[in-house]
C-alpha cells in the first residue's frame, strides 16, 4: 500500500456515517495504517486529518442557564456619549397654583423652577485567560463555554444594578411594596396589587416571577374579589400544560427561574418608570503573552446606572412564608 | 474529602486573577504523586533544586503550585503525579482561594490579615515563619442553577518570596 494515504481516499459519507468506501481498494487494515500515520503526525494534512477526528469529540453538558436579563428591561435605556453630561431633569413640586378668589382679587402669580440628577455611574469588567496548550488539547470548545460564564457574569451585575434601584425605590415608598402570607401565590395578593396600581392610575402592565413560583398558587378559581370568573379554557389549559400565566388582570407576567421566589416584581410601562443610562460603549480586547503561552481576552462595559423617576409604577409582591 | 478528589470544586478553588506575577515551570516536578495540586504551596524535597513536595511551614515555600497536568492524557484529577512537572508562581500577584487550601478549613476574617505558609502545602493566618501574603476579604461568586447559590472565596495577595513583611 502506498506510504500516503489521504483521508478523503478511505472514506465517503454515506446516509449520515462516514464509512470505509467499498470501491475505494482500502480496507480495515489500511485505515488503520492511515490512523497510525495522523497519530504520528506524519504526512500531507496530517494535523488537519486529526482536527477532523477531534470534531467527533462532545462539549460537556452545561450546567447552568444562560442568565435572563430580568430587571433592566423595567427601565428605559438612554445611550449617552462619554462627553455628555449624564444628568436627567426632575420636576419640582409647585404649591400655591390656584385659588378661590373674590373677583376684584389680584391674580397670584408662581413660576416653575429646575433641577437636576446626576447619577452614579458603574463600569464592570472580566477578562479570560486561554492557554494554548488547553486549548488544543481540550477537544472541545472551552473558549466559547469560557466567554459564556464571563459575559453572563457581567449580565448578572448590571440586572443586580436595576433590581437595587426598584428594591431601593419601593421600600422608601409607602405603599408599594406589598407582602402576603403562606408559601404560595394567591389570587388575592396579586390582586390587592394590581388593585392598587389602578386607584393610583398607574396600572402595572409587566411582571417578572419565579418560574417555580407558577407551579405553586392557590385561589385563581372562582375568586371573591375579581367575581366569581374562572379562567378561560385557553389561558387554563396553558398553566395546566405548558405553566405558562400570560396576562392576567392587564398584567404581562415573564417568567424565569433567576427571579427569587419569594418576591415578584410589577411595573407599569417602561417609559414612564425611570432610566437606564448608558455612557459610552462596551469595548473588548485581546492580546497574546508568548511568555506564559496564553491569549488574553477583556472585555469592558460601558458605564451603566440605574435610576427610578416614578415610584408609583413600580411594586413588589412578597411571598412571607418563601425564602 | 480529599485533596485530589474533592466533594465540591469551590473548596480547592484556585484562581489566579492577575498576569504580573512570574510562572516558573522550569526543571520542577512533584516528587510524590498526590500531594500537590493547584495552590498548595511547595518548597524544595532534598537538595536537587528540582523536585517539590508540599510545604511544611518550617522551610521557605517556594509559592503555589499552578499549571494544567500534562503528564497524562485527560487526567482524571488535579493533583500532579510523581516526577510530573508543574509551575510554581512567584512574585507578587491576586488570586482567590477556597476555603479548603486553608488550614482548618475556613476562611480568614480579618482583611489585610497576613497569611503564611503552614503544614501540608495550606495557607494559614496562624502566624508562622514564612510569611506568603494578605488577605484582601471575600470574593462571591454566584454559582448554579436558578437564583443560584453564592459561594464565598478570599480574595489575596501573595507576595513570594516574603522575607519581610508582605
Amino acid at each position: 500500500m502506498a506510504d500516503n494515504i489521504e483521508l478523503e481516499d478511505v472514506i465517503k459519507f454515506e446516509n449520515g456515517n462516514y464509512v470505509i468506501a467499498s470501491d475505494s481498494g482500502f480496507s480495515v487494515q489500511d485505515v488503520n495504517d492511515l490512523l497510525a500515520q495522523t497519530a504520528a503526525r506524519s504526512g500531507k494534512g496530517a494535523m488537519e486529518q486529526l482536527l477532523a477526528l477531534a470534531t467527533t469529540i462532545v462539549e460537556p453538558i452545561d450546567q447552568a442557564l444562560p442568565y435572563i436579563l430580568t430587571y433592566t428591561p423595567f427601565f428605559t435605556e438612554v445611550p449617552i456619549g462619554d462627553l455628555q453630561d449624564p444628568s436627567i431633569p426632575r420636576e419640582l413640586d409647585i404649591v400655591g397654583l390656584c385659588f378661590e378668589v373674590h373677583p376684584e382679587s389680584e391674580v397670584f402669580f408662581v413660576r416653575p423652577s429646575f433641577r437636576w440628577y446626576r447619577p452614579e455611574l458603574k463600569e464592570f469588567s472580566t477578562g479570560v485567560e486561554m492557554p494554548w496548550k488547553l486549548m488544543q488539547r481540550a477537544g472541545w470548545n472551552v473558549m466559547q463555554r469560557m466567554m459564556l460564564r464571563a459575559t453572563d457574569c457581567i449580565a448578572r451585575q448590571i440586572d443586580a444594578m436595576a433590581r437595587a434601584a426598584l428594591d431601593g425605590t419601593i421600600l422608601a415608598t409607602a405603599g408599594m411594596a406589598s407582602t402576603q402570607a403562606g408559601t404560595t401565590l394567591t389570587k388575592a395578593g396579586v390582586d390587592a396589587v394590581i388593585k392598587a396600581a389602578h386607584i393610583l392610575g398607574f396600572p402595572m402592565v409587566r411582571a417578572a416571577i419565579n418560574s417555580g413560583t407558577v407551579t405553586d398558587m392557590a385561589g385563581w378559581t372562582a375568586g371573591a374579589t375579581l367575581s366569581t370568573i374562572s379562567p378561560p379554557e385557553r389561558e387554563a389549559r396553558e398553566l395546566l400544560q405548558r405553566l405558562y400565566l400570560g396576562n392576567y388582570g392587564g398584567v404581562d407576567f415573564s417568567s424565569n427561574p433567576f427571579v427569587p421566589t419569594r418576591f415578584l416584581y410589577f411595573a407599569g410601562q417602561s417609559n414612564m418608570t425611570g432610566f437606564h443610562i448608558v455612557r459610552g460603549r462596551t469595548r473588548a480586547d485581546s492580546d497574546v503573552d508568548i511568555r506564559k503561552g496564553i491569549d488574553l481576552h477583556a472585555i469592558r462595559t460601558a458605564e451603566h446606572a440605574f435610576t427610578v423617576e416614578n415610584a408609583n409604577n413600580i411594586r413588589r409582591l412578597e411571598i412571607t412564608g418563601l425564602i | 474529602m480529599s485533596l485530589c478528589t474533592p466533594t465540591s470544586s469551590e473548596n480547592y478553588y484556585f484562581q489566579v486573577l492577575d498576569n504580573v506575577h512570574t510562572r516558573w515551570g522550569q526543571q520542577l516536578y512533584a516528587t510524590t504523586a498526590d500531594v500537590v495540586r493547584p495552590g498548595i504551596l511547595v518548597m524544595f524535597s532534598g537538595t536537587s533544586g528540582s523536585m517539590t513536595e508540599a510545604c511544611d511551614g518550617d522551610e521557605r515555600p517556594l509559592g503555589p503550585a499552578y499549571g494544567a497536568r500534562e503528564n497524562v492524557y485527560r487526567p482524571m484529577d488535579p493533583c500532579y503525579d510523581a516526577n510530573e512537572p508543574h509551575v510554581v508562581l512567584t512574585g507578587r500577584g491576586h488570586a482567590v482561594l477556597g476555603t479548603s487550601l486553608f488550614t482548618g478549613g475556613s476562611h480568614p476574617n480579618l482583611l489585610n490579615q497576613k497569611l503564611y505558609a503552614g503544614a501540608n502545602g495550606l495557607w494559614t493566618t496562624v502566624a508562622g515563619t514564612y510569611p506568603v501574603g494578605r488577605y484582601l476579604g471575600p470574593y462571591y461568586h454566584t454559582a448554579g442553577a436558578g437564583v443560584g447559590s453564592q459561594v464565598t472565596l478570599s480574595h489575596i495577595e501573595f507576595v513570594i518570596p516574603a522575607f519581610t513583611n508582605p
